[in-house]
């Protein structure tokens, strides 16, 4: 379909202004930020990718191309971390998923506006204030000394301090829910709020009880956000090492304290390798997570 | 009546996690005011550890590096992120442009930590203010993208094309209607960007070369044990974080006020 | 360069086209209006009237075609420096500001001094009968008191044209009536040319000078509302306005003033001197509601025929009743009394139809 774009004819008084192409250069102001974001983020992770492919050479890294690293990753002894991490991740998601539901319900159904807004920024608190410092703190608190202990004994429960609240699988667990939670929540909650409230009176017009509604409109409606919830928090779990550093000790490594060691070692092309990984197996969740749960949807309140 | 029970018990509910978030945080602070130093709380509350930080030079330095990196996140945060928040709504791909620029928040820290540092040496960068300082502008800007574009998304677009329509020009459309309406939004944005450069550890900890910042100097006294100035470091920091918070979500609340009709 | 005929047009299009996506929003439009008049552009929804008003704003670049305003080209000039203001469908009043400071906004950016400026706002809010809200904040305000502040800042700034949006939309019924004859007088009063866009026709009818009739994209007429509303020249514009009865048949020239058209055994007889008939072609007789006659009224006249009534709607100031006539077709007629009975004479003088496209 042909179009004409008409030329310039000439005025007098009323100048020209070039910027009147409405609507096509204003979206320039999104360049600084991709710039950004490009040279900092996405290079990185592609030279990254490249060097997990490389070997040792002195400090450095460098060709021929090979596979060893990711072999090594693989062996045997590696292994075991791995699988701990896993189990860790798909546990601490699981029960984060049954605690957020009911919050981020709460918070899409029942909360008013003020509220929402005070405790909103409430469950904020975990991404803003260092993890490392509330990590801190529950080692503190989960201690002999600690105030749980403390309780504990002051109401008879228990005669002698609990020893498995620290330095166990229990305590990184709580630990890294007290970081990821949030991840948990707002993806979901995000998903319940996108959801047209006419939908439950049509349920409820055409029949359905309670529960129907719940387990045929709104359950499906909000699995784009239960799975972003789940990938979130399934990919930092991985990149976690705080948590079972400071809770749990020497002992219960996890991937994230695998790579701080190999880092420590200078074995770069190593921490390469791990680091590509655990980046690739976002990408293939992310890419999953769209092709079967769109979860793109998550983002149209923003799409004005 | 039935919905009545269901209100209740969630209300208690979330009250409950949201305790549970928190209570690390308040817990902190109460050890920082214990005598004993030992991480109890005991019912005599004293600011002798608070007084003692001022007395640690090392301290001090990364008080200041971390104050530094802090307004420079800050500025360059917002400052990026609003003229992004503007443009987006003009974007054609949308949805594909804010899961690009959302995505380094869920990359774990670790990762990122170390794809910095092999990046910056690779350019020759020496970890130093400026490491730090785009590690954190990496971290932060993409939560102040999300906060501005919720501040804007409450400006209705019909006010900026009646200015222009009235004769002003682009600037002036910005500094007389834009601007005074989206300012508690701005405000909000850079205490946020402030809070989440200054209480930024992981990444920080990767690319700083020998200097150190709070959280990473904190960091530093884990492995060798526990000393009483450090909870109150921790509980200063959190502290000011909370404080911070909630001037953020006040200013996000109030700015929404001030933009309707 | 100026164009021709620059003193007696304050708005002129020329074949002006705006294409979204794939679609065209305005097609070849050619309009012109004339200097202090009041133009409604007139259209259902999506017929592109908005995009029409934004283009002339400055807010939408046309894909193709040229806009003339006083006789300049500004196809390509920016809203800021059109010599146009417009009112918007929602106000768009700045919330941060009171009455008095969005009134002055306009003087504001232009530079012109501040005590210069008081004098003005408070000569026009007196205009607009807001005088003694000046410092009042607009949120405070009244939905018609909101729309004359929004009249009072455009108009202040001595715009050649001001566009309205179907800015009297949000009012309800009372207001509406009011503000129409309000704004007739503004405009009046204050003789700058206004160009109003709405989708409700009585309004229309009722403020222009002129109407020009939009219909997905396309400009279908351009009159005085007696022109459009007694001389539809399309199907469209007919039913649009006032609704229509429309009947299909051959025609013939009987002579230079009279048409004769056949439907079925029936010969109707249409008063029109302009339209070119073929012979034995169809040809569409419009006929308005309120110029039809039922029982007793209907004797005499020259196009007369049995009918049956089908449905009846009381209306206020008359009644509409669903005819079904004996040649088939079915009609609305509206009469000032009721019709007792289901059967009924029905008739229509030849100086009351016209023909349309």
């Amino acid at each position: 379909m042909p179009v004409k774009l008409q030329s310039f004819s000439h005025s007098g008084a009323i100048l020209r202004n070039a910027r009147v192409s409405i609507g096509r250069r204003r979206d320039l102001g999104v360049l600084p930020a991709s710039l950004f974001m490009a040279l900092f983020a996405v290079i990185p992770l592609l030279l990254v990718f490249l060097w997990s492919f490389y070997q040792r050479h002195g400090l450095w890294m460098a060709p021929p191309i090979t596979l060893e690293n990711y072999e090594v990753i693989t062996s045997t002894d590696r292994l075991p971390v791995i699988l701990r991490t896993i189990r860790v991740a798909v546990v601490t998601t699981g029960i984060a998923l049954v605690i957020a539901f009911p919050a981020a319900y709460f918070f899409a159904y029942v909360a008013n506006l003020r509220a929402k807004v005070i405790l909103l920024a409430a469950f904020t608190v975990p991404f803003i204030v260092s993890p490392l410092i509330r990590l801190f703190a529950l080692r503190a608190m989960l201690g002999r000394t600690g105030i749980v202990n403390l309780i504990a004994m002051g109401l008879g429960i228990t005669r002698e301090p609990i020893g498995w609240l620290l330095f166990t699988d229990f305590s990184i667990y709580l630990g890294l829910l007290a970081s990821y939670l949030p991840f948990s929540l707002f993806p979901i909650w995000l998903a319940l709020e996108g959801i047209d409230r006419r939908l439950f009176e049509a349920s409820a017009d055409l029949g359905g009880k309670q529960w129907h509604t719940f387990v045929y409109v709104l359950f499906p409606l909000a699995l784009p956000g239960i799975f972003t919830a789940s990938m979130f928090m399934f990919v930092s779990i991985m990149g976690e090492m705080a948590a079972s550093l400071i809770l749990a000790g020497a002992g219960k490594v996890l991937i994230g304290n695998m790579l701080l060691n190999v880092i420590d070692t200078a074995n770069f092309p190593l921490a390469s390798a791990i680091s590509s990984l655990v980046i690739l197996f976002m990408v293939f969740l992310i890419a999953a997570g769209e092709v079967f749960f769109r979860i793109s949807s998550l983002f149209t309140p923003f799409n004005r | 009546m039935r919905y009545r029970w269901t209100r209740l018990i969630l209300w208690v509910y979330t009250l409950a996690i949201l305790t549970y978030l928190l209570l690390p945080s308040f817990y902190i602070i109460g050890i920082s005011l214990d005598s004993s130093g030992l991480g109890l709380i005991s019912t005599t509350p004293t600011l002798k550890w608070y007084a003692r930080l001022f007395n640690n030079q090392f301290l001090l330095d990364a008080g200041k590096l971390s104050l530094t990196v802090g307004l420079a996140t800050m500025a360059s945060t917002v400052v990026i992120g609003l003229v992004t928040a503007r443009a987006y709504r003009y974007l054609r791909r949308k949805s594909l442009f804010i899961i690009f620029m959302v995505l380094p928040i869920f990359v774990p820290g670790i990762v990122i930590g170390f794809d910095l540092i092999v990046y910056f040496k690779f350019l020759r960068i020496s970890g130093g203010w400026l490491a730090i300082w785009l590690a954190h502008m990496l971290w932060v800007l993409p939560f102040i993208f999300i906060y501005l574009l919720t501040t804007l998304s409450s400006l209705d677009p019909n006010l900026i094309d009646a200015a222009r329509d009235l004769g002003a020009k682009e600037w002036q459309a910005f500094r007389y209607v834009e601007l005074p309406l989206i300012s508690n939004g701005v405000v909000g944005a850079s205490v946020l960007s402030f809070t989440l450069s200054l209480n930024e550890f992981i990444r920080t900890f990767f690319v700083q070369g020998i200097n150190m910042t709070l959280t990473t100097y904190i960091f530093g006294f884990i492995r060798t044990g526990t000393e009483p100035t450090i909870f109150a470091m921790s509980g200063l920091i959190t502290l000011l974080s909370l404080m911070m918070l909630a001037l953020a979500a006040l200013l996000a609340f109030t700015g929404k006020r001030k933009m309707s009709i | 360069m100026h164009n021709k005929n620059s003193d007696l047009f304050d708005v002129r299009l020329d074949n002006v086209s705006k294409i979204f996506g794939k679609q065209y929003a305005v097609r070849d439009l050619t309009l012109s209006i004339y200097k202090g008049e009041f133009f409604t552009l007139l259209g259902p929804s999506g017929s592109g009237k908005s995009t029409v008003l934004r283009m002339i704003a400055g807010f939408e670049e046309p894909t193709s075609g040229v806009i003339y305003l006083g006789g300049e080209d500004v196809t390509h000039v920016s809203p800021n420096r059109r010599p146009t203001s417009t009112v918007f469908q929602n106000y768009a009043l700045f919330p941060h500001m009171n009455v008095a400071k969005n009134v002055e906004f306009g003087l504001m950016v232009r530079g012109i001094p501040k005590s210069q400026r008081s004098k003005q706002v408070s000569e026009m809010l007196e205009v607009v009968q807001l005088g003694d809200k000046a410092e009042r904040n607009v949120r405070t305000l009244s939905g018609g008191e909101q729309q004359r502040v929004a009249l009072a800042r455009s108009i202040i700034t001595q715009p050649t044209v001001l566009l309205l949006d179907e800015s009297l939309g949000a009012l309800d019924e009372k207001l509406r009536k009011e503000m129409q004859s309000e704004l007739k007088r503004l405009q009046r009063e204050v003789g700058i040319t206004f160009l109003y866009v709405t989708h409700v026709q009585e309004e229309a009818l009722s403020m222009s000078d002129r109407i020009g009739i939009l219909a997905a994209g396309r400009l279908e007429q351009v009159g005085t509302p007696e022109d459009i509303y007694y001389r539809p020249r399309t199907r469209f514009v007919a039913d649009f306005i006032g609704g229509a009865n429309l009947l299909t048949g051959i025609g013939r020239r009987v002579d230079d003033h009279r048409v004769e058209v056949r439907i079925g055994e029936m010969k109707l007889h249409v008063d029109q001197a302009s339209a070119t008939i073929h012979e034995g072609n169809e040809v569409v007789i419009c006929i308005r509601p309120e110029k039809i006659s039922l029982g007793p009224a209907a004797v005499g006249m020259e196009n007369q025929m049995a009918g049956s009534i089908e449905a009846e709607l009381f209306k206020g100031v008359a009644y509409q009743y669903q005819v079904r006539l004996s040649i088939g077709h079915q009609i609305r007629a509206q009469v000032p009394a009721r019709i007792e009975g289901s059967e009924v004479l029905v008739g229509w003088n030849s100086s009351d139809a016209i023909i349309v496209e």
